[in-house]
């Protein structure tokens, strides 16, 4: 904090004392925002193959019917550990990184409001999962009961307070992230800067960074419990000593929806930024788009039960929790439709991020039309634990979330790097992942509809050929993410072909005034805002 | 006559100010939060009637 207000009088030494670091100073001790989102993205996409990995030992054993590579304990911790160590470990922490490189410059900031507590909020990140990781090395093995962590299945596990112990340091870096964007965005925006003159993307993740705040403490606060229930004697969730498991389930949901949202909406903000750009237009109802994320907020908190059809709430409960599940259609379609718009008309070229956005809008409506589906309760009594579940999510959160965050990789590296990454080798990409993924997850509509469980190392004979198919797709999409690598360690490393400030035709904002890599500190005097220069300049009331 | 720190203040000064402020209040929620969700479960164990008709009228 007070490291900032010192830089901001000795702007001109920056970039100089910059040079002078040596590798443990620039990035272990590190409080410059650009170079704490780097650790968040290379943390992330670490983990995006540790748990990519697990997810291919999840595949590979589905590959045919009975039992194949892995005993069913071990199969079930790979199905917990995928989802922590993708929901925790890749997603979240990759948004995090996105909004630590950009929202300084896209508000006009010289850096994040708190840099000391910027890193602390990532350094407790790797020891989190060294923990997490370090549970499959236990004589007990890891959690196998699933990322949901339901007693009394998970307090059987002998490794629960390893993992409440890291859910407890994740939650820590999280809370902490989210307050450092919050404080950066309501303060520390240049003069002139409006909130309703902010990009779509900043607009997300400040609205992202208030839900954070409010459900990641329940989250704690449920898995205290939890431990409590293991190793002091309480009965917050123990049936026989007059507690309620369902009661965490309510707990856990109040929590877990508004993290499914977590992991979306900065996702809006992305597509948000890449669709006008690739567009050469403004982008289409502003206010609305920022409204419609408000909203989606908002509804994410009552909407939790919908996870829960199936424990047997009251009829009244029930239809309350499916037509509120329903209405989040709403301002999610006003989003789409904005988007749509935007497109309509515009002097369009499809480069690799904004091929990536254009997947991201209709493959996450596909996930969206799904998740209607299930929000009907007479029809969720039938999909409940089936694959139409797996099918359903992977859509929102792999086409959508991790689609979006590769957008976003491919949009702004040249700007982070001052390198232009390879075109023909991110269409390779675009086009191997968008192939792939279909095949992996689509199928799995139909294993779900005709009734394959979740969770599940072995099934009947009748779901083979859709599960060898998926697995299929599972490979090669995975294998396709080495593409993805290879294209980023070109671009930082080797790439010849330099980006110019403002990189794209199209781009608008206070990002691209910057020089390509930018300086040091972003803007160590705040710059004069000129309307025309701005995504959102000229809004109209 | 006491000196007026603030009005000595740059602008940038000024932001950081209020986002120390702005952060404190943020994280003391956070906490309050976290508080509130298990003192609210630590009251029910403690008001067993209370807690038995929440599970009866969320599984009618």
């Amino acid at each position: 904090m007070a490291q900032a207000a010192a830089h901001d009088h000795h702007d001109e030494h920056h970039d100089e004392h910059h040079e002078h670091l040596n590798f443990f100073q620039r990035w272990v001790m590190s409080t410059n925002h650009k170079d704490i989102g780097t650790l968040y993205l290379v943390f992330s996409l670490l983990m995006f193959f540790i748990g990519g990995s697990f997810a291919m030992v999840i595949r590979a054993e589905l590959f045919k019917p009975g039992m194949q590579l892995v005993q069913p304990y071990f199969f079930n911790e790979m199905t917990t550990m995928h989802a922590l160590v993708m929901i925790f470990g890749a997603v979240m922490p990759a948004f995090v990184g996105l909004g630590n490189w950009m929202i300084p410059m896209m508000v006009g900031a010289p850096d994040m409001a708190l840099p000391r507590m910027n890193n602390l909020s990532f350094w407790i990140l790797p020891f989190a999962f060294t923990l997490l990781l370090s549970t499959l090395f236990l004589p007990g093995g890891g959690p196998a009961g699933g990322w949901t962590m339901y007693p009394p299945l998970s307090l059987q596990s002998a490794s629960l307070a390893y993992v409440v112990f890291a859910v407890h340091l994740m939650g820590i870096s999280s809370i902490m992230g989210a307050i450092n964007i919050i404080a950066t965005i309501l303060n520390m925006r240049a003069p002139g800067m409006d909130l309703l003159k902010m990009p779509v993307f900043v607009w997300s993740w400040l609205i992202t960074a208030f839900l954070l705040i409010a459900v990641m403490p329940v989250l704690a606060g449920a898995v205290t419990m939890l431990l409590t229930d293991k190793y002091f004697s309480t009965h917050f969730f123990d049936a026989a000593g007059g507690g309620d498991p369902v009661l965490f389930q309510h707990v856990f949901w109040f929590f877990g929806h508004p993290e499914v949202y977590i992991m979306i909406l900065p996702a809006f903000g992305i597509i948000s930024e890449i669709i006008p750009t690739f567009s050469r237009k403004p982008i289409f109802g502003y206010k609305a788009m920022v409204f419609a994320i408000a909203s989606i907020a908002f509804l994410s908190f009552i909407v939790w039960a919908h996870h829960m059809f199936a424990v047997g709430l009251p009829l009244g409960a029930e239809i309350f929790f499916m037509y509120a599940t329903m209405l989040i259609a709403v301002p999610t379609g006003v989003k789409v439709f904005n988007w749509v718009a935007t497109m309509w008309g515009g002097s369009m070229t499809f480069e690799t991020p904004m091929l990536f956005a254009v997947a991201f809008v209709i493959l996450f409506t596909i996930g969206g039309f799904s998740g209607l589906m299930l929000a009907l309760v007479p029809a969720d009594f039938q999909y409940h634990d089936t694959y139409f579940v797996v099918a359903h999510f992977h859509y929102v959160l792999v086409t959508g979330a991790i689609f979006a965050i590769i957008a976003a990789t491919y949009y702004w590296i040249p700007k982070w790097t001052g390198n232009m990454y390879s075109e023909f080798w991110g269409k390779m990409h675009f086009w191997n992942s968008v192939i792939w993924v279909n095949v992996l997850f689509f199928p799995q509509h139909f294993l779900g509809l005709a009734g394959m469980p979740r969770r599940i190392p072995d099934y009947n004979v009748a779901f083979a050929n859709f599960n060898m198919i998926s697995s299929i797709g599972g490979f090669l999409f995975g294998a396709s993410q080495l593409i993805f690598l290879g294209v980023v360690i070109h671009c930082v490393w080797f790439s010849k072909k330099k980006a110019t400030d403002r990189v794209w035709e199209g781009a608008r904002g206070l990002e691209w005034t910057l020089s390509s890599p930018p300086p040091h500190h972003s803007f160590t005097v705040a710059p004069v805002i000129h309307d025309e220069e701005l995504a959102h300049g000229h809004v109209e009331d | 006559m006491k000196l007026d720190h603030r009005a000595l203040e740059t602008g940038q000064e000024q932001r950081l100010r209020r986002a120390r402020r702005t952060a404190a209040i943020i994280g003391i929620v956070a906490f309050v939060v976290f508080v509130f969700s298990i003192g609210q479960m630590l009251w029910l164990q403690h008001h067993p009637q209370i807690h038995q008709h929440q599970i009866d009228s969320l599984m009618q």
